[in-house]
């Protein structure tokens, strides 16, 4: 290294010498101090007017919220592979939370709503399928009287439960615990009624096996209509769906179907469209194909139970029904 | 001026305005974060924020249940604020068209009441029309989309099904189904071997239910009529006597409070 004072490559010392020789008299500096000065006031004043303007006109909000994202503690929300809050997931992507919770006189009901998370496209999910739903305490527990999907098209259902239990049976200090449906069986039995026999069959009970069976308590049959009354038993829940077919004198058929085969679509039939809820028991009318014609000479009457019994459960998952929370 | 005078002048120069700089960056972000600054245009105020960290369908989106309500817009007119938004629900809907169960379904959820603060702090409440997708205020002359501090939803419901068991008789001639729905045989009437039963059901303006009823005993037939006050049902009975009692079922849906009051973020649109 060189270490000589004019090693300095092209530096002046005459030009270092004048600039820091304070010995000069002031006003003598050969340095225009006054023009560097100015300029620096002129600069602050460009940047100042930049700031105000900056504040009265100002960004944006959506400005803001881009230009603050990567501070701490401002939120900038993304798509969500989670389900929405207070969702507790019941299957892979469908989650179930409590919205409600009614008495009144008839019965108490439990509603309950379902979603999936925003990443995945509804469509694409069958809706939640449950067995059933029971009210456990430490006490005991309290199974469902009956689960609802309310009817229609597919994809306006908005993916409502209603689950009811009797009157007065819906305790604060309980959580509501849903079975989802892992298996069931299928089976169909046709019965021949003798056509003499149009009225009430009564008691009527199909084995399921593992000790399991239906039992139709009331089925009425006649012309213009007619009515199935059934339950389970053995602890277990199942869709029973009756359609009768009379054969005429002519030999033409009139068939009963379920009176709320026409609001729930083809799902009757074995549809992905909305699922018929699984139930302990059912009381359901038969409507005929020949609207309001009672007046029918019926030469032969079958019967055909469709059975949707559930074989197994999954895990139960208990929801929280304290709504405060 | 030398070489020597107008390099010091570039850098004074610099040297002020990243002076003059600094002070300012620090002045607004002052601004923009004082919650008191609030003599400043709006749009200078960092919008208070409770939207979760992550969103199901659009970074605006409110959670009723399982829907999403999607603000689309805000005018004012002629002293009325009207928003309008989109439903979205997310529900599994298997089955269902792509793209169903949005905008042209039908209500999944029905955000009834809306309240809306503005700056000069008066309130606006508003009822929206079940089923529709927009919600009108009256507001105070002058006020401007900008003056809006802030939205709510203060009740809000969702229809859920339901089949409601009862019996009337001439002498229960009107049961309470729950859910603010009312059943009431109004008339009885005997021809000869057949008998008409009137029976009407009808819903509070607070919960809109929409059920229909039918007996459950087949040899009533039933015919249904709606009409303004409820759903008007004719049952009739062609075999002789029929029985005192008479077994019915009412079914459809019936609107369920979803608790809580829900913000609506309208920043974007302002």
């Amino acid at each position: 290294m060189n270490g000589s004072p004019t090693g300095a490559g092209s530096e002046d010392p005459a030009i270092s010498m004048d600039v820091f020789d304070s010995s000069r008299p002031e006003g003598e500096s050969e340095i225009p101090w006054k023009i560097p000065v100015a300029s620096a006031i002129v600069g602050a004043l460009a940047v100042a007017i930049f700031v105000i303007y900056a504040i009265v006109v100002g960004p944006t909000a959506e400005d803001v919220s881009e230009a603050d994202s990567g501070t701490p503690g401002v939120v900038t929300p993304e798509p969500s592979d989670i389900l929405p809050d207070g969702y507790l997931r019941v299957t892979d992507q469908i989650g179930a939370r409590v919205e409600s919770v009614e008495v009144s006189s008839p019965g108490s009901v439990v509603a309950v709503s379902t979603a999936v998370p925003g990443s995945v496209d509804p469509v694409e999910i069958p809706p939640l399928d449950v067995a059933y739903w029971e009210i456990v305490t430490p006490e005991g527990s309290t199974p469902m009287h009956k689960q609802y999907r309310r009817p229609g098209l597919a994809g306006t259902d908005g993916g409502y439960v209603s689950v009811a239990f009797p009157q007065g049976l819906i305790p604060s200090d309980g959580e509501l615990t849903v079975y989802v449906v892992r298996s069931v069986k299928t089976q169909t039995t046709n019965i021949d009624v003798p056509s003499e026999v149009q009225g009430t069959i009564t008691d009527l009970r199909i084995d399921l096996g593992d000790g399991r069976s239906v039992v139709v308590d009331s089925m009425v049959i006649a012309p213009g209509g007619g009515s199935v009354a059934w339950r389970t038993e053995g602890g277990m829940t199942a869709r029973v769906d009756a359609v009768v077919t009379l054969i005429t004198t002519d030999g033409t058929a009139v068939t009963l179907t379920p009176e709320y085969t026409s609001a729930y679509d083809d799902a009757l039939l074995g549809s992905d469209a909305v699922p018929l809820p699984y139930q302990f028991q059912s009381e359901y009318r038969l409507v005929s194909d020949r609207d309001g014609d009672r007046d029918i000479d019926v030469t032969a009457v079958s019967v055909e139970l469709r059975i949707t019994s559930v074989s197994g459960v999954e895990d139960p998952v208990a929801l929280s029904m304290d709504l405060g929370s | 001026m030398n070489a020597r005078a107008l390099s010091l002048t570039i850098v004074a120069f610099l040297l002020g305005a990243l002076a003059a700089g600094g002070i300012g960056v620090r002045v607004i972000r002052e601004v923009r974060t004082d919650p008191d600054a609030t003599s400043l245009p709006l749009s200078n105020i960092t919008p208070e924020t409770k939207r979760p960290a992550f969103y199901q369908v659009d970074p605006n989106e409110t959670l009723l249940a399982s829907t999403a309500l999607i603000p689309e817009s805000v005018d004012i007119e002629d002293e009325t604020l009207r928003i309008t938004y989109d439903l979205i629900s997310l529900a599994p809907q298997h089955g269902a068209e792509s793209g169903a169960g949005t905008s042209n379904d039908i209500a999944v959820v029905y955000p009834r009441t809306w309240v809306v603060l503005t700056r000069s702090g008066s309130v606006a409440e508003a009822t929206a029309a079940l089923g529709s997708r927009f919600v009108q205020f009256d507001v105070d002359q002058g006020t401007e989309v900008s003056d809006i501090v802030s939205v709510s939803i203060t009740e809000a419901s969702a229809p859920y099904p339901i089949e409601i068991p009862f019996t009337l008789s001439k002498s229960s001639s009107v049961v309470d189904l729950g859910f603010g729905a009312t059943a009431e045989l109004v008339e009885v009437v005997v021809d000869g071997s057949t008998t008409v039963v009137h029976v009407v059901v009808t819903s509070s303006d607070e919960r809109p239910s929409d059920l229909s009823i039918s007996a459950i005993d087949p040899r009533w037939t039933t015919t249904v009529s709606s009409g303004a006050t409820g759903e008007s049902v004719t049952l009739r009975w062609n075999d002789g006597q029929p029985p005192d009692d008479i077994r019915l079922r009412a079914f459809g849906s019936v609107m369920v409070p979803i608790g809580g009051e829900f913000s609506v973020f309208l920043d974007d649109l302002q």
